[in-house]
């Protein structure tokens, strides 16, 4: 997995959202809100490196109070709802 | 230019914020092509290119007419020098917005497409896309109430100051309607309208919130200091106003919903 290019992630009191500000997203007309896990996953994930569930996984397992199976399955869910966002790929 | 003579200033000595100059302006050979706006079939279609580090804008007043005007402007966007091909209030119109949207957005300032209601001195903004009836909403107001006025139709100017208040102002473009009126209002409530077969209204939270505010905004979406500045406005904006979305009829029940609800 990897980041699509051009979205920038903005805080909104306790949320946050990833607007499309970019010559690359001048036709995306959606905006994706993230709570504050998610918004935390992709900070990781912003600079364009590749990833897979197990990174996102590690992540949650070193920030939060979760089992190992518990993030993996939020990992797997966070990675389907943003390809289907059509911010990842 | 009768709509530009109530905002005029005796004080000739005060910081402008654009200086336009009306003079030939070949079509420059060497341009590169950064974006076309065409969201909108009613709305102006504005080509923009770079010049070196100057930008280009060609304009035409709907999205299929022929290019009405060429604005060359500097990239801090304070200078610009402006060609009519054809249309002249359109086209002095038109730049005079595109800059003063464009120079203000740095300073927590937000040139809107919405129409205006003040009553009991606070102002209502209403938006919307062209054809959802934000002006027809603000004749409901005027009908439904005796103390309602329109301060602007289609452009009014928000702003926030460095107190958190949210003031609207009235502005020298204000769409079909001749509206244009040296007032402003503290910000009662911002509501996003709806056609529907009936009245009703909710609160937005705060992405959806944003998101009608963006899009109502004035701006150029490539500009990674301008996009801060409006993010750092509207976010702001939007927790210190109410803003709602009404689903509404055209009828004086919705002013009524729309005033009477406290959400």
């Amino acid at each position: 997995m990897q980041i699509i290019k051009g979205f920038k992630l903005r805080p909104l009191g306790d949320e946050f959202i990833l607007v499309g500000e970019s010559i690359e997203q001048i036709n995306f007309n959606k905006m994706i809100s993230m709570n504050e896990t998610a918004a935390f996953l992709w900070q990781h994930v912003e600079d364009g490196h590749p990833f897979d569930a197990n990174e996102l996984a590690q992540l949650l397992v070193g920030e939060y109070e979760v089992s190992e199976q518990q993030a993996h399955n939020d990992a797997e869910q966070t990675i389907q709802a943003w390809l289907s966002a059509g911010i990842i790929a | 230019m009768t709509n530009y003579v109530p905002f005029r200033i005796e004080d000739e000595a005060q910081k402008t914020v654009f200086d336009l100059t009306l003079t030939d302006v070949p079509l420059p050979e060497e341009r590169t092509h950064v974006f076309t706006d065409t969201s909108d079939a009613d709305m102006p279609r504005i080509e923009i290119y770079r010049v070196g580090a100057e930008w280009l804008f060609l304009v035409s007043p709907t999205r299929d007419a022929a290019i009405s005007l060429r604005l060359i402007v500097s990239p801090d966007f304070h200078d610009a020098r402006l060609h009519i091909l054809s249309d002249t209030r359109f086209g002095i119109d038109n730049a005079c917005m595109i800059l003063y949207a464009f120079s203000t957005a740095l300073l927590h300032t937000l040139t809107m497409h919405a129409s205006v209601i003040v009553r009991n001195e606070r102002g209502y903004l209403f938006l919307g896309k062209s054809g959802t009836g934000k002006s027809t909403h603000a004749r409901m107001w005027l009908k439904a109430f005796d103390d309602a006025w329109l301060l602007n139709d289609d452009n009014p100017i928000l702003r926030l100051l460095d107190n958190g208040e949210v003031r609207v102002y009235g502005s020298p473009w204000s769409g079909k309607t001749p509206c244009y009126i040296h007032k402003d209002a503290p910000v009662a409530a911002i509501t996003q309208l709806a056609q529907a077969p009936q009245n009703n209204i909710r609160t937005l939270k705060l992405p959806q919130a944003y998101a009608y505010m963006l899009a109502s905004v004035s701006g150029l979406k490539i500009e990674p200091a301008m996009m801060d500045a409006l993010y750092d406005t509207i976010s702001h904006v939007i927790q210190s106003v109410p803003v709602r979305y009404m689903e509404c009829l055209p009828d004086t029940d919705a002013a009524h919903v729309c005033a009477e609800t406290v959400l």
